[in-house]
């Protein structure tokens, strides 16, 4: 009940136009010329020092996605973005890479307390005793700080910016970049290719159980720049590792486009749990601005036994199109999807998984809620294979809409596909909204109508919230009550 | 852009030609228009999303050509359709090779009611037969407008206010055809308030020869008025049997669909019905048992454009060999179609290794107090079950055979005529028989 209390709280200081993380911090910044091209390429490729088989990878993408389309099929309505007028490249200025947190720009952790996130109290999150999670904080494009890599790096666990990987460990990179989501993958995921700036990179040695969850907070902030951030993360064989990615961005009048890639392996016996929590700018009451999210995210259990988990909470972004996918090739792999996805206002989120059975005995879970109020439009859309070599694959798909008001919408499209007769697939999918006898309920138990339905809100969610990590469990029980805030009365 | 055309396709356009009907202008302009329709989008394949799982343009090699209506006598249909189906008293209306054909079939359904042989309706320019084409509310897909293209035979058929007919219409498609044949037809429907009518619908072969058929039926269901249409396809193997069902449905109208389909060749049976008045509801529901390399396509659309109103749809598919099944049904809620109340559910039992099930049921919703869910599911025969079954003494294949009996069952429960339903029941057994 304290978290709802606190949702309340929050919600009454805020009116729908205000975005509470709208704001935008002045520090000088090194920009590559606008647009796309050749020279872009090769000048963002020079800035980061690659190597030659890093540009010869980025310029095949390029040449690859400039034969490309722009997907059409979801269901999101929006003006796309002209190519030509991003900024493809921007770092914050800075003469050398700081050792310790006191030479960072301090506008720059000014920014992130504002965020709720001081890097200085970060060692220990408010509320979890013991637990630490490292961060590697993303302004713009590059890794500014990077924290608790000694203690990880005695574990052996590997947890840097993907450039610096690129550096320091080309063999890993080589061999796993793009083996999941492949360079041309799709028109958004080909552009980050071939301009990705910079991204998280992990590797869990053989046998490690990370020692603490790794945790990346992304913040676009230059304007009219592109965020193409790349994540590739390998558990090798029986280790475990969980990581957070959390997102806000500043008010902006401008569409902002993000085409981010992650990529998850897990070899024999490996797990990974990814959690996201998702809050860009969604854009204002008429719908101007927001952040446009068209990301690629998969996971490939590539080895026996592994087992692969995407958590997502949705509550941001203008435009999202998104679809954390697992590739169950392993025998008895496992992958899980549990999603939130909340719209208000005008937001269209057309969001959901794909379960590729591959292996035998492979089994995945699929737990969807979507929450549609205002007048946004709120899709599901999912894939669940089962290959002809995938004797006794499994699967369970639930996934629940909830509208709130009339002017919204809700969709569900599920494709379902079984080559194989031992394959059990169950798919259930329900809409409704809160009946008048449950709002009537907390009511007359003295809450007012919003109280009441952040409360029935989540409850809905509940199932998904129970999967987060603690750290994020009380933000998205927050994040759940702002996001509705104005779509009720 | 010119488009590359497949042999199919050219024929097609060539048949459509010759298929022109010497009607009003206004039938001139929608033949017209539905066959530039068709040249601009040629057969519907796995690019175009409706069509993901059933690729006609590769599946339709050459298109078969219309024959003239040959001769058959009654005894030749009573044959073909079993002593079972024939014995039920029923107004027979035979379309022989696609013509309606009316020495054979009994066109007296009541006063006020009317039976008309399409072309002759279209060719007379009949005022109530001027709604053809017209009741379907989204864009018309290839198949859809080949069938406007080629249609020549089919009935129109007006069922007076508060007619309560008194036995079932049964609607016999007679092939007669010695070589590979095409049929096109059209039914048209006018259903009016509170009338009530039972429509039986079978396809039969005289020389179990391959053909191609493409038939639309238009239905318009009156205020209160209550229909039930059961219909039953066991095609020849090589067979392409296109299939197109748009109702619009009027203020508490009351409709019931079920297909059953066993066997054939690619059978796509389409679906699209439109809630215009208050309260209205529908049953949508059918069986597909498929054996050998059997491929049956069943796609819905639910469109609830009024308050109150109700569907429901079950579906159950059990595949052996290489039979391949497609599902996809959508429920769609448009905005202030408030109440409504949408149930699907589409189940899938997977016999052989090789057989594949394909689903993909959606919703649309643009409304918030409503109620709609779906449900799919495909798996295997439960092992528990089995083992229950066996460890009474049941053998291994009557336990099977019963299993996947008691599956389709709960299916087949809905069909409301006691002798249609027993006679589907028994032809679902033969097919168990036989695989």
């Amino acid at each position: 009940m304290a978290a709802v209390k606190e949702t309340i709280d929050q919600v009454k200081e805020l009116d729908l136009d205000k975005y509470k993380y709208g704001f935008t911090t002045d520090i000088e910044t090194v920009k590559a010329p606008k647009g796309l091209n050749e020279d872009i390429v090769k000048f963002i490729s020079a800035k980061k020092d690659e190597p030659e088989w890093m540009l010869e990878w980025r310029m095949d993408a390029y040449e690859r996605w400039l034969t490309m389309k722009e997907p059409e099929w979801a269901k999101v309505e929006y003006e796309k973005p002209d190519f030509q007028d991003l900024y493809y490249y921007a770092a914050p200025k800075s003469s050398e890479a700081p050792k310790s947190l006191d030479e960072v720009d301090p506008e720059l952790l000014a920014t992130y307390e504002k965020l709720g996130i001081p890097l200085k109290e970060q060692e220990v999150l408010a509320g979890v005793e013991g637990a630490k999670v490292a961060m590697d904080v993303v302004f713009d494009s590059v890794s500014v700080v990077t924290t608790f890599k000694e203690e990880l790096a005695k574990a052996g666990v590997i947890f840097c910016s993907i450039s610096e990987a690129i550096k320091e460990h080309p063999e890993l990179v080589q061999k796993y970049l793009g083996s999941v989501v492949p360079k041309s993958d799709n028109f958004y995921a080909t552009l980050n290719s071939a301009v990705f700036s910079d991204g998280s990179f992990v590797y869990i040695p053989p046998g490690v159980r990370c020692p603490m969850e790794l945790s990346t907070y992304f913040r676009i902030n230059e304007e009219n720049t592109g965020q193409f951030e790349r994540t590739l993360i390998i558990a090798d064989k029986g280790s475990y590792v969980s990581y957070l990615e959390g997102c806000t961005a500043p008010m902006r009048d401008e569409n902002q486009l993000h085409a981010a890639v992650v990529e998850l392996v897990a070899l024999d016996d490996a797990e990974i749990k990814y959690s996201t929590v998702q809050n860009w700018y969604p854009g204002d009451k008429d719908g101007k601005g927001g952040v446009f999210n068209f990301v690629t995210k998969r996971g490939d259990c590539r080895g026996a036994n592994s087992k692969i988990s995407w958590t997502q909470v949705e509550t941001g972004s203008a435009i999202t199109w998104k679809y954390p996918s697992c590739i169950l090739r392993g025998d008895n792999s496992q992958g899980e999807f549990y999603s939130i996805a909340i719209s208000n206002g005008l937001q269209q989120v057309d969001s959901g998984t794909k379960m590729v059975h591959l292996g035998k005995n492979t089994s995945s879970r699929i737990i969807s809620k979507g929450i549609s109020a205002g007048k946004s439009s709120n899709t599901y859309r999912g894939l669940v294979s089962a290959h002809k070599k995938a004797s006794g694959a499994r699967n369970f798909t639930q996934c629940d809409s909830l509208l709130i008001g009339d002017q919204c919408s809700a969709h569900t499209v599920p494709y379902i596909e079984a080559k194989n007769s031992t394959a059990t697939f169950e798919h259930e999918a329900t809409t409704s909204k809160i009946s008048d006898d449950q709002m009537f309920y907390a009511q007359a138990r003295g809450l007012n109508e919003e109280e009441a339905v952040a409360l029935i809100v989540n409850g809905f969610a509940r199932e998904v919230i129970q999967q987060l990590p603690m750290e994020f469990m009380a933000e998205t029980q927050k994040l759940i009550g702002i996001s509705l805030e104005g779509s009720v009365g | 852009m010119e488009l590359v055309r497949t042999e199919a396709e050219t024929g097609l356009i060539s048949l459509s030609e010759e298929a022109k009907i010497d009607g009003p202008a206004w039938l001139k302009e929608l033949q017209e228009t539905a066959r530039a329709e068709f040249q601009a989008k040629g057969l519907p394949n796995r690019r175009v999303e409706e069509w993901k799982y059933t690729d006609l343009k590769s599946a339709m090699k050459v298109a078969f050509k219309p024959v003239d209506q040959g001769d058959v006598t009654e005894a030749q249909i009573n044959e073909q359709l079993g002593a079972e189906l024939a014995a039920i008293s029923t107004h027979k209306l035979v379309f022989v090779d696609g013509q309606l054909n009316e020495q054979l079939s009994d066109c007296s359904l009541g006063e006020l009611s009317e039976v008309l042989s399409l072309k002759a309706a279209l060719a007379d320019d009949v005022s109530w037969v001027q709604s053809i084409g017209t009741v379907q509310q989204n864009e018309r897909d290839a198949v859809q407008a080949l069938n406007l293209a080629l249609m020549q035979g089919g009935a129109a058929i007006k069922i007076a206010d508060r007619h309560e007919l008194n036995k079932p219409i049964h609607l016999i498609f007679v092939s007669t055809a010695t070589s590979e044949s095409s049929v096109a037809s059209r039914l048209f429907f006018e259903i009016g308030a509170a009338a009530k009518v039972e429509i039986i619908e079978s396809h039969i072969s005289l020389e179990d020869k391959p053909s191609q058929t493409n038939l639309v039926t238009e239905v318009l269901v009156g205020d209160w008025a209550k229909v039930r249409h059961v219909k039953f396809t066991n095609d020849h193997k090589e067979s392409v049997h296109l299939s197109n069902v748009i109702g619009k449905l009027g203020k508490e109208a009351d409709y019931g669909l079920f297909q059953a389909t066993l066997d054939g060749g690619l059978t796509r049976n389409q679906v699209e019905i439109r809630y215009d008045g208050d309260e209205a509801k529908a049953d949508i529901s059918g069986v597909a048992l498929l054996s050998g390399k059997s491929h049956a396509d069943l796609t819905l659309v639910m469109d609830h454009a009024a308050l109150s109103c109700e569907s429901r749809e079950l579906f159950k598919t059990v595949l052996d060999d290489e039979g391949r099944a497609v599902f996809q049904g959508k429920v769609i809620v448009q905005p202030g179609a408030q109440k409504t109340d949408g149930e699907m559910m589409s189940k899938a039992l997977l016999l052989s290794e090789t057989a594949e099930f394909d689903s993909k049921p959606e919703l649309e919703i643009y409304a918030d107090d409503v109620l709609c869910g779906h449900g799919a599911t495909t798996g295997q025969i439960d092992d528990d079950l089995l083992f229950y079954l066996k460890a009474r003494g049941v053998p291994d294949e009557e336990a099977r055979s019963l299993l996947i009996q008691a599956f389709v069952g709960e299916a087949l429960e809905l069909i409301e005529n006691d002798d249609l339903r027993d006679y589907v029941i028994n032809q679902t057994l033969a097919w168990y028989e036989k695989a």
